[in-house]
């Protein structure tokens, strides 16, 4: 107990100081992707073939590949045509881009949950398609995915541990450091483990709200 | 009798309309004035729901042309051509013509004042304190002023519908269409929506109505249409239309509502 103490003390400081770098990454990067994400929805949707095509190619190039290699591609591909990029620059991009993809599908999914009757009263009282977007649909298909978006930040917290591999200086990288020059890899990565859990907990709890909340007619609560 | 305007208010000139291969309106013309209450009755499927929403063009004519206070809504003229409108050019129309849904469609994020308010408030730019007073003057009217700031999902469907008529009346529209606005309703609250439509009628207000309830059409109507298989099998004044006896496919459709 008392060597595990040790250990902590002498890991905590750089950890704790990656797991700050984390969070910028995952805030950052989250942030653009639920804008980024609103429009590769809204191109998808488009009655514009080659806006929806070109979103649907996007969409699909990011979702069918490993996040592991987009991040390789922007990171070291990019320089070779002229786009330099620092190291968290790239993982800011690379993870907002990733995230967009698939926030893009749950936006689309909530979208077009929305029954028809709310597109056609909005027309009836003569709104027109951008207002019924941006005030009928949108408002009640964001609410209604809020537990798929909460899941998809710690998804993106979570992945942000693969920036490690182009050096950005995030919790995991700080770990390897210290697991390669110490050689205690069970307890860095175990300290590793457990800040991750914690940083997600208020995600998770926040998703645990809002599923209770737009879902108040569960199998739990029913009565048979 | 009530006082009728001189203009037609609203004219079809020989709309079709196809779903793909369903001819679902056959070459329909039809002509109403200001104050009429025109009822359209049929079976179902006889097409006169997609008829009453091709007025406001939520369902656009495959071919024909409609008037609203003799313009034309469907088609605007580009260098002597015909021309669809589309998008927001649809948005003019609209906000002279309410619709009630038979489903209610009331906005379930938003308070019932605020259903009321959101069509003046962002389409016709009303101040705030303007539309909030006239939504809740129009509440009072629907006798639902109390639950203004409830949700949608905590009213009854009477409720919900007799909000939905208040929304569409904040438009001030020129007239009102109504798709078969008590047939989701359980049968003891279909009476509290009739009676606002009554009142509506009392002050002359325009108005196209769906409905299965021949009673309600008989007291209330100007005119009577029968709709059977996407054509205007009879266009008749109420008295003649439940007296009459010669119509074979009417006979058997009222029989068979009494029967109901």
């Amino acid at each position: 107990m008392e060597i595990f103490k040790d250990y902590i003390q002498n890991f905590l400081p750089s950890l704790l100081a990656g797991a700050g770098i984390t969070i910028q990454l995952t805030i950052i990067a989250f942030t653009i992707a639920l804008f980024v994400g609103l429009l590769a929805a809204f191109g998808r949707l488009s009655s514009n073939k080659i806006m929806s095509n070109f979103f649907g190619f996007y969409i699909s190039a990011l979702r069918g590949t490993p996040f592991f290699v987009q991040l390789m591609f922007i990171y070291f591909g990019l320089p070779d045509i002229g786009i330099e990029l620092t190291a968290f620059q790239a993982a800011i991009i690379g993870l907002a881009l990733n995230k967009s993809a698939y926030l893009a599908e749950i936006y689309r999914a909530g979208i077009q949950a929305i029954p028809k009757g709310q597109i056609e009263a909005g027309k009836a009282i003569g709104m027109k398609y951008s207002g019924i977007m941006r005030r009928i649909i949108l408002p009640q298909a964001i609410k209604n995915e809020l537990p798929s978006i909460g899941n998809m930040a710690i998804l993106c917290l979570k992945n942000s541990s693969i920036a490690a591999v182009i050096t950005v200086g995030e919790i995991m990288y700080q770990g390897q450091i210290l697991a390669s020059t110490t050689f205690r890899h069970l307890e860095v990565f175990t300290i590793v483990a457990v800040i991750y859990w914690i940083l997600h907990y208020p995600l998770k709890l926040a998703v645990d709200y809002f599923e209770g909340k737009g879902n108040k007619s569960s199998v739990k609560d029913a009565t048979y | 009798m009530k006082e009728r305007g001189i203009r037609a208010v609203l004219k079809t000139l020989h709309i079709n309309k196809y779903f793909g291969e369903d001819h679902v309106l056959k070459d329909i013309n039809f002509e109403m004035d200001a104050g009429e209450i025109v009822v359209i009755v049929g079976p179902s499927g006889s097409g006169k729901s997609t008829f009453l929403r091709t007025m406001n063009v939520l369902e656009r004519p495959t071919s024909g042309d409609i008037l609203f206070m003799d313009e034309s809504i469907l088609y605007k003229k580009i260098n002597e051509k015909k021309v669809h409108k589309k998008g927001k050019e649809l948005t003019p129309t609209r906000t002279e013509i309410g619709m009630v849904f038979q489903s209610f469609n009331l906005f379930p994020h938003k308070t019932v004042l605020q259903n009321v308010v959101e069509g003046p408030l962002f389409v016709r730019k009303y101040e705030k304190e303007q539309a909030t007073k006239e939504g809740e003057s129009l509440l009072e009217k629907v006798g639902l002023l109390e639950k203004k700031n409830q949700y949608p999902d905590a009213l009854s469907g009477g409720q919900q519908q007799r909000v939905a008529i208040a929304r569409a009346l904040a438009m001030n529209p020129k007239l009102m269409l109504f798709d078969e606005p008590t047939s989701a309703l359980d049968p003891e609250l279909i009476g509290e929506v009739l009676n606002v439509i009554k009142k509506l009628a009392k002050e002359g207000m325009t108005m196209v109505i769906v409905t299965h309830e021949m009673n309600f059409a008989r007291n209330l109507a100007d005119r009577i249409i029968f709709m059977d298989q996407g054509k205007i099998v009879r266009n008749a004044s109420p008295k003649e239309f439940f007296n009459s006896t010669e119509n074979k496919r009417i006979n058997q459709f009222l029989a068979n509502i009494d029967r109901g």
